[in-house]
């Protein structure tokens, strides 16, 4: 198992307990949140995929795109798992312009 | 390696700018009892972008590239020095262009402080200048 940084734990959770909140209120009810908890479903599905890829995978980089495109449905909350992702996105590309230049 | 930081100046704007929202949710809520919710998302923004402009460095001069990201959302852009073919300012917007074999990159230096952007301009034409005599 990988260390990823904190951002991406921190949205993940926030992703989950959002999801669980208007699942609760959508169990409840048969009309818009019952249709928002279902909704919000699949891009919370996304990210478990590409937190999933980060962590057991080596293709860091085509989870970290998966992981911030499905956060971008949840801003404004969602802009710390975009920052998260993109710092990952950064440091890969900080490796390969390092190893070019060595 | 050398690192800068954003302007204090837009530091202090930002911060400004959260207490002005900051006070106006607080009033909202305590007049009606009720938050202003199309207001919070940019409160939550401007306070995520304050700390991370505290936080970290926005313009970073490594020994052989230069790396720069303004805000949390934007990718890092990397320019390695050998690229540079040549540089254009615009001192209106204060912005550098960056003329490298591939690709054209703009890099803001309004917001960074004065003295700083004048250093940094005057380094990168030296490297645009050597650049030039190597070919």
């Amino acid at each position: 198992m990988k260390k990823l940084n904190t951002l991406i734990y921190v949205a993940l959770a926030i992703h989950l307990v959002l999801l669980l909140i208007i699942g609760i209120e959508g169990s409840n009810d048969e009309g818009a949140i019952k249709f928002l908890a279902i909704f919000i479903l699949i891009p919370v599905s996304i990210n478990c995929i590409g937190f999933c890829i980060l962590q057991f995978t080596s293709n860091s980089k085509l989870g970290a795109n998966v992981f911030m495109y499905s956060s971008y449905v949840f801003v404004p909350i969602g802009l710390i798992g975009v920052a998260g992702a993109k710092k990952i996105l950064d440091d890969i590309n900080k490796k390969s312009i390092t190893n070019e230049n060595l | 390696m050398k690192t800068y930081k954003i302007k204090e100046k837009l530091q202090k704007n930002s911060m400004v700018a959260i207490i002005v929202i900051g006070v106006i949710l607080l009033m909202f809520f305590i007049a009606t009892g009720y938050t202003l919710l199309p207001i919070v998302p940019l409160f939550i923004l401007l306070i995520f972008l304050y700390y991370w402009h505290k936080k970290n460095d926005v313009l970073t001069f490594d020994t052989h590239h230069l790396e720069f990201k303004f805000t949390p959302l934007q990718s890092k852009r990397f320019v390695k020095y050998k690229t540079i073919i040549d540089l254009k300012y615009n001192s209106k917007k204060k912005v550098v262009l960056l003329i490298t074999e591939k690709k054209k990159v703009k890099l803001p230096v309004g917001g960074i402080e004065d003295q700083d952007a004048e250093e940094i301009i005057s380094f990168l034409k030296k490297q645009v200048q050597q650049n030039n005599i190597a070919v």
